[in-house]
């Protein structure tokens, strides 16, 4: 583990973010599904298995917002200024918190389908191999989603803002753009994220393939790194 | 060493720094001067690789800060006072950068101590008053035991005994042929504790001499006493130069010398002719032509 990397995870470990995180995906994973396993009986098709694995994706938004906030909070607290002082290749700062970004990201997936299998399969029976596809794509898109952040957090310089615009992206502007871009709107970054963890299930006029998904969540995050690295790079601090 | 040279930054509406060129003695205090918005603190940042010259370079060692191999074994910094996560301890908030640099928390411990904060180490920055997070910066700026300190204002809100503090260190770490490059506009204070002075007004450089030759050679104050008082200031008023009653003698901003010539030539005697040594802030008011900053 690089200095820098070692730094990072210190700066986490030592303020509540990753907490409070963590606890929310965590709630926000168990709710519905002790909810679909206390309202439904056994799950009885393969589709139906994928569906109660995708509660799981929830953990890509919280992957995102994480990313955001290890770049975003040293921007809002102007500890990037000591942060460069002991690090002054800023290319180099980037790559260590995509890479626990990254690693992060992916831990928080995998809490979330340790959630989803804990409850679903005493549950309503889940059949993990149906759902594998789902649940492989999700960690994926964990990993991806959190190197998307830390581009976003760079991008913005700033948490607030950087979460509030990509929240507002997610949830209303993609719904929005339908009308403007029609099928085209599955190749914008929520959609192709949504293919990703998809399980097989994508591959219309909403959504592309799964594989497709995958290796777009991956030019997406290789993408927004390579935009915030050449912003950061130039940024007066 | 530190090295400016030509130095240029430029934003949208205004030019910081226009020009500036100076070197930094090695093992002495320099102290950076100038009025509010005079260039200082960008000039410090660019040379700490924080803000991107337009044109220019700024130089540690010869070499930009981001090409240094180990930064802060060549320069520690002290920019502001509020670089800091609120909801961090003191101790994390040094532990963070020493991981950073491969620096052990033993020496964390060591500063936290050196700098009077260990009784607070592990208290959220949050809480701390603006001279612990002043100390806090220091000890930042000693991690890596550096032969050079950056320092911007580092006396902002410290007490005076923090302000004593402040000095007998940074008078220590000089004397151990360390050195030390500060700004501040505590002009009283500065003049204590620095060797040198390198004054920039406008983003451009007025001066840069050593103390003790910018206030002798910057009129100080001369006190006059007279029996023909009020010709004497006349005729002073009619050489562009103002003097004051003060308590039945003439204190007045020009050197002893001038006065003299000027009270000879006229045929004025003078009973008392005496003069004090310019202040630091009266140099300073004397090159920038402003208000000394406050």
């Amino acid at each position: 583990m690089t200095p820098l990397v070692r730094a990072e995870i210190l700066k986490l470990r030592t303020v509540r973010t990753l907490l409070w995180v963590t606890v929310a995906m965590l709630a926000l994973v168990a709710i519905p599904v002790i909810s679909i396993a206390a309202s439904s009986g056994a799950t009885s098709t393969a589709a139906d298995d994928r569906s109660v694995a995708r509660v799981a994706a929830v953990a890509v938004v919280f992957a995102v917002v994480l990313g955001i906030a290890i770049f975003g909070a040293e921007g809002s607290h102007g500890t990037i200024t000591q942060t460069l002082l002991v690090a002054p290749v800023r290319e180099r700062v980037l790559a260590a918190k995509a890479a626990v970004a990254a690693a992060l990201g992916l831990a928080l997936g995998v809490l979330a389908e340790v959630v989803v299998v804990i409850v679903g399969v005493p549950g309503v029976s889940l059949n993990v191999h149906n759902a594998r596809g789902v649940l492989g794509g999700v960690l994926f898109a964990c990993a991806a989603g959190g190197v998307v952040g830390v581009g976003v957090g760079a991008l913005f310089h700033r948490q607030g803002p950087a979460i509030v615009v990509t929240l507002l992206w997610l949830l209303i502007a993609e719904s929005v753009l339908v009308v403007a871009l029609q099928d085209n709107v599955k190749y914008l970054p929520a959609h192709v994220f949504a293919a990703a963890v998809a399980g097989g299930e994508s591959g219309n006029s909403n959504l592309v393939g799964s594989w497709a998904g995958v290796v777009g969540a991956l030019l997406y995050a290789v993408a927004f790194f390579a935009a915030g690295a050449v912003l950061f790079a130039r940024r007066d601090v | 060493m530190i090295e400016v040279v030509e130095l240029r930054k430029r934003y949208r509406q205004a030019t910081a720094v226009d020009g500036l060129s100076f070197r930094i003695r090695e093992g002495a205090i320099t102290a950076f001067l100038g009025p509010n918005g005079a260039g200082k603190t960008t000039t410090l940042r660019i040379l700490l690789g924080l803000v991107r010259p337009t044109t220019g370079r700024a130089t540690i060692d010869g070499a930009a800060y981001r090409d240094l191999t180990d930064p802060i074994r060549h320069v520690g910094a002290v920019l502001e006072a509020t670089n800091f996560h609120p909801k961090r301890s003191g101790r994390n908030h040094l532990r963070m950068l020493a991981a950073g640099a491969g620096v052990a928390t033993a020496r964390v411990d060591f500063l936290l101590e050196f700098v009077g904060l260990a009784d607070a180490a592990r208290r959220a920055v949050g809480g701390y008053s603006l001279g612990m997070r002043q100390r806090l910066s220091v000890a930042g700026a000693l991690l890596g035991d550096p032969r050079m300190l950056v320092l911007d204002e580092p006396a902002n809100g410290l007490d005076p005994e923090g302000i004593r503090w402040l000095r007998d260190f940074l008078r220590s770490f000089a004397a151990s042929g360390k050195t030390v490059f500060v700004s501040s506009h505590v002009l009283g204070e500065v003049q204590q504790i620095a060797d040198e002075v390198v004054i920039v007004d406008h983003g451009k450089l007025v001066a840069h001499e050593q103390v003790a030759s910018l206030t002798s050679r910057a009129a100080g104050t001369t006190h006059v006493r007279s029996p023909d008082a009020a010709r004497l200031r006349d005729v002073l008023a009619r050489e562009g130069i103002e003097a004051r009653d003060d308590a039945g003698r003439l204190s007045v901003r020009a050197p002893a010398a001038r006065v003299g010539e000027i009270a000879a030539g006229h045929g004025i005697v003078l009973h008392e002719l005496t003069s004090d040594a310019a202040s630091l802030e009266e140099a300073f008011l004397e090159l920038t032509g402003e208000a000394a900053p406050e």
